[in-house]
């Protein structure tokens, strides 16, 4: 397919626009073409002053992350026949501060993702590595929730956080729970009196628009309801 | 705090399944034509396992309210200021009720 | 302005130009479940404050006083089809928050089978709905 993609981009500089506004690309399309293929090709050969992150282009580094077509999604692993249309809409990421053009401010995002203490703190008594046969079922969850590559899509999905920004969010909440459940580490108290607080697991509803949109296949709302058991068992002294 | 709020939400939830479920099929079968009638209530409620049904319904029912409003206010991510008056008011506003359900169903005749 | 301040000014989010219409939180159940969770909710919670003062005054008000407010009420036709409406919210409510008591205890929380368990509640919902209508009606 050699058809041509009409393609509308959200615009905004705000040193020197008042308002964004949507500029149209008329963008040659080929075959495999992903998202990013689209936005470089408007960079580089019709409007030099487009904004826009990427790195990597596999899907591992979570950079390209924007809003295609009313749904936040990686650039790179976004085939334009995937989409099913010609027409094309992009934009910024929602529920994050917008830079420039498709660039989002992430700050906020990754405040809250250090504020769970994303790293790994080995209990102290551990001097050998510990021993986790397969098959046991311990890992298993909490590997697939470690693919997480913080590219936002789910906190940019969560509907509430678009209704309060003081919501940690799907990521910080998701990492924070393959800590908290990694019977290595000695942080388990902390973290769950972070979570715990009102701005933490229990603005979760289960909407699972963030497990919609992961390009990863995570499902954040696993681990919030996790934690949720987690937050109560603890007050009768249990950990699972 | 937040934990035991939102267990005790859920525990409510499963009892209200029960004790509305009980509620609905005794206050429908419950009369004869020409709809409910104070006798009616009045045999049902002569009978103590009613009238604490009756009470469970009304603290878990009330309960359920009080945190999902108050839930529902949360998500908008208010103060601190805002959030103290909210609950003190949706909490008097609870009990007040609780207080209207209590003596009605206790004090009637 | 520096650049700082001018990050700080700038609050682009979905919902407040217009995309939150065109967005994809509407193409799945999950956002539906919820919405019609919270909105039943509110209307439950509207009627329990009304029905806890009304009939507790007119319970407290005497026999013949109890027999006409409620004669007034359940005689008329209108009342039967807001009964059949506070019924619709009180199964959607109840069924879609056990769907939420599931999740958590552990039970159906992945993508696909959250929406299956909805549909599956729906169901029932819709059964029992419209066997309890047939019953007032009829």
């Amino acid at each position: 397919m050699f058809e041509t993609l009409m393609v509308k981009v959200l615009r905004y500089d705000p040193e020197n626009d008042a308002e964004p506004r949507y500029d149209d690309f008329e963008v040659p399309g080929y075959d495999n073409m992903s998202i990013l293929d689209v936005v470089m090709h408007i960079q580089n050969y019709m409007d030099k002053t487009l904004c826009f992150r990427a790195s990597c282009r596999v899907g591992m580094c979570g950079s390209c992350s924007m809003y295609v077509n009313g749904r936040p999604r990686l650039a790179c692993r976004t085939q334009v026949s995937m989409l099913k249309t010609r027409n094309i809409t992009l934009g910024p990421l929602p529920n994050f501060p917008v830079i420039r053009d498709l660039v989002v401010d992430m700050e906020l995002f990754f405040e809250k993702w250090k504020r769970i203490k994303p790293y790994y703190m080995g209990k102290r008594e551990i001097t050998e590595p510990v021993v986790i046969p397969p098959g046991t079922g311990e890992r298993e969850f909490i590997d697939d929730m470690l693919d997480c590559i913080a590219c936002g899509a789910c906190y940019a999905a969560c509907s509430m956080v678009s209704m309060n920004d003081g919501f940690i969010g799907p990521a910080a909440l998701n990492r924070a729970y393959t800590l908290i459940a990694d019977k290595r580490d000695r942080g388990q108290r902390e973290r769950l009196r972070v979570v715990g607080r009102t701005d933490g697991v229990w603005r979760c509803h289960t909407q699972f628009n963030c497990g919609e949109v992961c390009p990863k296949n995570i499902v954040p709302t696993r681990s919030i309801q996790s934690l949720k058991k987690r937050c109560v068992l603890s007050k009768f002294g249990i950990f699972k | 705090m937040n934990a035991w709020a939102w267990l005790i939400q859920r525990v409510t939830a499963v009892i209200l399944l029960g004790a509305l479920g009980l509620h609905i099929v005794f206050l429908h079968y419950g009369h004869g034509h020409g709809g409910l009638r104070f006798d009616d209530i009045m045999i049902r409620l002569s009978s103590p396992v009613f009238i604490i049904l009756d009470l469970l319904l009304l603290v878990c029912g009330l309960y359920h309210v009080t945190y999902g409003l108050y839930s529902i206010f949360l998500d908008f991510g208010p103060d601190v200021r805002s959030r103290v008056v909210v609950l003190a008011s949706l909490v008097c506003v609870g009990l007040g009720l609780m207080g209207i359900g209590f003596f009605s169903l206790l004090f009637f005749k | 302005m520096d650049a700082g301040e001018m990050m700080k000014t700038i609050r682009y989010k979905g919902v407040t130009h217009g995309w939150s219409s065109k967005s994809q939180v509407w193409a799945a159940v999950g956002m539906w479940a919820w919405l019609g969770h919270r909105l039943s909710g509110l209307g439950l919670g509207f009627y329990i404050f009304l029905h806890t003062i009304l009939m507790g005054s007119a319970l407290l008000a005497g026999e013949q006083a109890f027999n006409a407010r409620l004669g007034l009420l359940m005689g008329s036709p209108i009342f039967k089809v807001l009964d059949a409406m506070l019924l619709s919210a009180v199964y959607y409510h109840g069924l879609n928050g056990l769907r939420v008591v599931l999740f958590d205890l552990g039970i159906g929380v992945a993508q696909r089978s959250q929406k299956v368990l909805f549909w599956a509640f729906m169901a029932v919902a819709a059964i029992l709905w419209i066997w309890s209508v047939c019953l007032t009606f009829v």
